[in-house]
């Protein structure tokens, strides 16, 4: 099944690594996985397991300190792609304030985005502008506006149309509701619902929120102190959660976490042991990916 | 009833044109009760908090009654207000990162309070007294916590400690601006457990202001649906999600239901 997927992302022993004084801490760690075109897929997680980081140097924020990165078969590492990568890879911040510039009206925020992959007048780009805020259900008369006269949520808006408006093959999107509200919330997930049904882009949807993950998604990743832990349909992942980690988090999700062991990462073999209920000697050792069901992976030693 | 809440009005001042903010409050607290305060950013929920323990903007115009234990707070001089506030009214804030001062280590900052609030002025004592509401948060490690500066720690241990500092007067009543909004999930559901089981221990009386509908289902006794300034339902927990009377208590559920349910 897996095999007759198209990959629009694949992601080959991805490690990112930061300087914390003269220790170096893997804020990614050996991270394989696929994007399969035209879907959503949910990336999921805690504070702090490398989400962001993961998402940044699909972008190319941060160096990768190994590992590759296609997109349709291309590695966007090298210097070479990057110009492919800016046009082909998106993404939509959590914060919708700090994502646009507040001395630039919604008009020259989304003109210079235009712009800089197409030579294009300003009265030509007008319709292309206006047609990409209709597209997220905004009025044109926002243009002339700046975005600090906008509500979160309209500007959470303007930030998905100027991420869509070079028609991109892949839009990450990192907790794009997680500063939100819920009626707004609601309203954007479902305008993010109906952008992927028309237009077929692919969206990397990262979030802490398992519920929410649950509403939008159709494949799903779990991630753990840098590390892919699991992944799999949807469908497989909520009604069948196989790594401790994936059970403990939908509690979290549920308000039914009461307490669990501090959080330090174990070092040696699976990093989650040290907090692990199912914990045994054999946790001590590395642990692989082991399908357990069909599409549906997991790394974990009890498997 | 421990808080009464009679007519509170509230409006700013924008530009020299008056803003109402809150209309006509009427809202009442018992002893030892949870209620939740839900409504969508803008709804006036913080003013509400903020408005009892006068900390609002000085341009704005509180009207109305609030009687705490038979006595109208709103008439309050400054200095019995410096009394009540955190003292026997307790307030957390929705960032743990800036209820902190960031140049003094949590250590003084707690000493700080203990000490000029609640005069106990020998340092064993402030010792114990810390651990022992350490213990009662569920933070390990009282020795690094006390000698590190709040960047050193996470946020869920900051807004433990907040807490920690919060119940360290025995309030009667504690008012949570969202105070797991912050965190994330993994955090927020210990807190909300860790709310949950101080209420039992301590006896406390929690207001909780949130936007999270299935936090005030999971935590609240009573929950009271804010909208644009109106109170527009107040109701048992049960009786509010099961049958909700007011159009926006239904479209506030059913946006829910659509993002999470």
């Amino acid at each position: 099944m897996i095999n007759s997927i198209y990959k629009l992302l694949e992601v080959k022993d991805l490690s990112v690594q930061f300087s914390q004084g003269k220790k170096n801490v893997k804020a990614v760690d050996g991270v394989n996985f696929f994007l399969q075109k035209g879907v959503i897929t949910a990336l999921a997680g805690e504070s702090g397991c490398g989400k962001t980081t993961l998402a940044k140097t699909i972008l190319k924020f941060h160096k990768p300190a190994g590992g590759k990165i296609y997109l349709n078969s291309r590695d966007i590492t090298l210097k070479s792609n990057e110009r492919y990568l800016r046009k082909n890879i998106q993404v939509v911040f959590q914060n919708p304030f700090s994502s646009l510039d507040f001395r630039y009206s919604i008009f020259s925020s989304l003109y210079e985005s235009l712009s800089v992959f197409k030579k294009i007048k300003k009265d030509q780009a007008e319709e292309i502008i206006v047609k990409s805020l209709n597209d997220v259900e905004l009025d044109k008369g926002i243009m002339l506006r700046y975005p600090q006269q906008l509500s979160g949520g309209q500007v959470q808006r303007v930030c998905i149309a100027r991420a869509l408006i070079n028609k991109p093959s892949l839009v990450i999107l990192d907790e794009p509701t997680s500063s939100l509200d819920v009626t707004t919330a609601s309203k954007i997930v479902r305008l993010l619902a109906k952008i992927q049904q028309d237009s077929g882009v692919t969206f990397l949807f990262i979030s802490h929120n398992l519920r929410l993950l649950k509403k939008v998604s159709d494949f799903c990743f779990i991630m753990y102190a840098g590390k892919v832990v699991e992944f799999g349909p949807k469908q497989l992942v909520y009604d069948n959660p196989l790594h401790p980690y994936t059970k403990l988090l939908m509690e979290a999700s549920y308000y039914r976490l009461k307490r669990f062991k501090d959080s330090k990462v174990s070092l040696n073999g699976c990093s989650f042991s040290s907090r692990c209920t199912y914990q045994e000697d054999k946790c001590s050792k590395e642990s692989n990916f082991k399908e357990v069901e069909p599409g549906h992976f997991v790394s974990c030693c009890l498997f | 009833m421990i808080l009464e809440i009679n007519n509170l009005s509230v409006a700013y001042n924008s530009e020299k044109i008056l803003v109402s903010a809150l209309n006509n409050i009427n809202l009442y607290l018992e002893q030892g009760e949870i209620l939740s305060v839900v409504g969508e950013s803008g709804s006036g929920k913080s003013t509400l908090a903020f408005s009892l323990l006068d900390l609002l903007p000085q341009d704005a115009q509180r009207k109305g009654e609030a009687y705490f234990k038979g006595e109208n707070i709103f008439c309050f001089k400054d200095k019995e207000m410096e009394n009540l506030r955190g003292k026997r009214i307790g307030l957390i804030f929705q960032e743990p990162s800036v209820t902190f001062n960031p140049v003094l280590s949590i250590s003084y900052q707690f000493q700080e309070i203990l000490k000029t609030r609640m005069g106990i002025n020998s340092k064993e004592e402030r010792i114990e007294i810390m651990v022992d509401l350490f213990k009662k948060v569920h933070l390990d490690g009282w020795k690094r916590i006390l000698s590190s500066y709040p960047h050193q720690l996470s946020g869920g241990e900051l807004q433990r400690i907040a807490i920690a500092m919060a119940v360290s007067f025995k309030p009667d009543i504690l008012l949570c601006d969202e105070p797991t909004s912050s965190l994330d999930v993994t955090i927020e559901s210990q807190i909300i457990h860790l709310f949950k089981e101080l209420k039992e221990t301590l006896g406390l009386t929690l207001l909780f202001i949130t936007h999270n509908l299935e936090l005030a289902r999971v935590l609240s006794d009573r929950v009271a649906v804010l909208h644009q300034g109106c109170l527009r339902e107040v109701n048992n927990k049960q009786k509010l999600f099961d049958y909700p009377q007011d159009k926006y208590t239904k479209q506030l559920l059913s946006s829910f239901q659509e993002l999470e349910g």
